[in-house]
């Protein structure tokens, strides 16, 4: 079982073999309009087509994948990456879109790339403080002053304000 | 018509509007930039500022930005892989590479040259061949189109490299599914699951910024280079007149493609609806199929004709966009209909009779959109190796800066952060099926055509009545399907005859 999920080309297939046929299914309840069924081109004609193309083809290269004499291995370029940096910054990323609509662009944001710059190593807090307050404060004198567009102040900035 | 270009020439040399001409491509170049802030936003942001103007500074200034932010899109595209608009995802393919190879600055001069190539080319053509082109373009009807967003699949071609053309195909399945999510051509919603964020659909933008900037950006420290190596950032930075020259071979490397893509280009952007996106992606399949085997080895690597082809066709579609814009009053892309929107409020009502009735004000868009490629030209190319300096910003800095700037140009289309989740959802997805080799390209390619492709199938359905003859009986559409089973096919028999030749 573990050898089935180390080449790149099968777990590909696979996972748009997964899709495709949850695709397929969605496609298949779509409702349709009688007007649209008269020409024979209804809001699922398409979908239910190119659902059925992904599937025979995602089966076909999964097919292919079993009689590869040279099998793309995952697990050995996986060794050499750098997995925790990246999830990391997955999570922050999660962390910003969450708090963004409470911190507000400002505060979210300037946290956001202070946590992101610690993360990948940078030491000198006064120099990346400086650069994330920074690059926040500017785009959003540009954004909000020159091009006049409104920036949320965000649920906490309203609390303290009001 | 030779009075009317003096007309135009003469306002366009004042020196308010050269002035405009100036200041439109600086901040063009500098919107154009920000991830998210293509061309349709930058001359959105302008026409507030041209309303104190007289029409003609007006729409000087307007053109100014609007090639201006087209080079921007293209520069953060070369630099830091992140397409804002989608004209200029063709131009990343190649530009990165090259880039990253050390050759920014030459990258930047390719693009550069081969804009303000296809901008000449195109504003030629446009001189010659208006009234005609009018009429041709009047003659597209959606079997047309819909025959022609077929034949723009079959670029797909282009990314495939060996052995790649089964997932390159499914990636542009993948694209094509997922550009049919929210709102269908006859208004009805389907695959939205209840969900209001995707009753629209998911953006162009979203998806472009999240397969290419932000899967980027992880993949660079997934590889571990995500700590400034400083001699390799300077190497790539370090761009200096002297490597922004072509040499004689490059030079002659790149002439043809360029000339062949700003004729396609122009054509394609004659056509309402096809756009610099296409063409950009037409150019770029065009070339890499006439190259030689040792060329196509470079495609996706840092290609000169990779860089040169999109860049040229994408200048060129835009200037032949401007056909049905004047002619016929048909805005033929998002950019073109913000233009239509400040030619109305001065105003001007474009349309058959501009052509007649007004002279002056047709010539002077004409010339003021070319003065805005010249002044590009001489601003921009002087910049070059002040611009790269973006590729010397430590990589600790760099990357959380491309990821901030990425969501941030996704939120500021739509000012809703329930986006940045489906960004960050689809930006994961793309950095696997980056991990497991599987090309990006076609997908967005097939998510760019799929919506186009099944509003002219089903108009053209709706016209034939349920039948498929439209295929084979209008002899436009006939010929560009004959076109692309050619395409299709060529490669399938060379390989048939190559083996059968190695066979005796």
């Amino acid at each position: 079982m573990t050898n089935f999920f180390d080449n790149k080309d099968r777990v590909g297939a696979f996972l748009i073999l997964a899709f495709s046929l949850f695709y397929l299914r969605s496609s298949l309840s779509i409702p349709v309009d009688s007007f649209d069924a008269e020409i024979g081109f209804t809001s699922k004609t398409l979908p239910i087509f190119l659902g059925s193309c992904a599937l025979v083809i995602s089966l076909l290269l999964l097919f292919i994948s079993f009689f590869q004499s040279e099998g793309q291995s995952i697990s050995k370029g996986a060794r050499d990456y750098d997995w925790k940096p990246v999830l990391a910054l997955i999570l922050l990323m999660a962390a910003y879109v969450m708090l963004f609509n409470y911190l507000g662009f400002v505060l979210a944001s300037a946290l956001f790339l202070q946590s992101a710059f610690v993360l990948l190593g940078e030491r000198r807090l006064l120099v990346s403080i400086s650069v994330s307050l920074g690059l926040v404060l500017f785009l959003w004198l540009l954004l909000t002053h020159v091009f006049g567009l409104y920036l949320d102040g965000g649920t906490l900035y309203r609390v303290f304000v009001s | 018509m030779i009075d009317g270009i003096l007309i135009g020439l003469q306002t366009a040399f004042t020196p308010i509007n050269l002035l405009m001409v100036l200041a439109g491509c600086f901040a063009g170049t500098f919107i154009g930039m920000l991830p998210g802030l293509g061309p349709v936003s930058a001359i959105a942001l302008m026409i507030p500022v041209t309303y104190g103007l007289d029409p003609a500074s007006g729409l000087i200034l307007i053109s100014g930005v609007y090639y201006g932010a087209v080079f921007g899109g293209s520069t953060s595209a070369i630099l830091i892989n992140a397409p804002g608009v989608s004209g200029a995802v063709a131009t990343a393919f190649d530009g990165y590479p090259m880039a990253q190879s050390g050759n920014a600055g030459k990258a930047l001069a390719i693009a550069a040259y081969s804009s303000f190539a296809g901008g000449t080319i195109g504003a030629i053509l446009l001189l010659l061949c208006v009234p005609f082109l009018a009429s041709v373009s009047l003659s597209f009807q959606s079997s047309e189109y819909f025959a022609l967003m077929v034949f723009g699949c079959t670029a797909v071609a282009a990314f495939s490299g060996k052995g790649q053309v089964l997932k390159a195909v499914l990636m542009t399945l993948v694209g094509l599914m997922l550009a049919t999510v929210g709102e269908d051509p006859s208004g009805a919603q389907r695959l939205t699951f209840g969900n209001p964020e995707l009753s629209d659909g998911i953006s162009f933008l979203l998806l472009s910024m999240a397969t290419f900037a932000l899967a980027e950006a992880l993949s660079m420290v997934l590889k571990g280079r995500s700590k400034s190596n400083d001699s390799e950032s300077e190497e790539m930075a370090n761009v200096n007149f002297k490597s922004l020259k072509l040499s004689r071979d490059e030079i002659k490397e790149i002439a043809m493609p360029v000339g062949r893509s700003s004729v396609l280009g122009f054509l394609v952007g004659v056509l309402p609806g096809a756009g610099a996106t296409i063409a950009s992606f037409l150019g770029y399949g065009m070339e890499r199929n006439l190259a030689s085997q040792e060329q196509k080895k470079r495609f996706g690597k840092g290609s000169p004709i990779g860089l040169a082809a999109p860049e040229t066709a994408n200048n060129a579609a835009s200037t032949g966009s401007f056909v049905p814009l004047l002619t016929l009053g048909i805005p033929g892309s998002a950019t073109t209909a913000i233009m239509l929107g400040a030619l109305l409020s001065y105003g001007v009502q474009p349309g058959p009779r501009l052509f007649i009735d007004n002279p002056a004000v047709f010539w002077s868009v004409i010339v003021s959109m070319y003065l805005g490629n010249i002044v590009l030209l001489i601003l921009n190319l002087p910049l070059i190796p002040y611009i790269a300096k973006i590729l010397q910003v430590p990589r600790q800095f760099l990357t959380p800066i491309i990821l901030f700037l990425s969501l941030m140009g996704v939120y500021l289309v739509s000012f809703n952060s329930a986006e940045l989740s489906i960004m960050l959802v689809i930006g994961v997805i793309a950095l696997v099926f980056r991990i497991l080799d599987y090309p990006l390209a076609p997908m967005l390619l097939g998510f760019i055509l799929g919506g186009m492709l099944e509003d002219n199938l089903r108009r053209a359905l709706l016209i034939w009545d349920g039948s498929y003859d439209f295929l084979w009986q209008r002899p436009i559409t006939a010929t560009i399907v004959m076109v692309t089973v050619i395409v299709l096919l060529t490669p399938v028999f060379s390989e048939i005859f190559k083996r059968a030749s190695g066979k005796r």
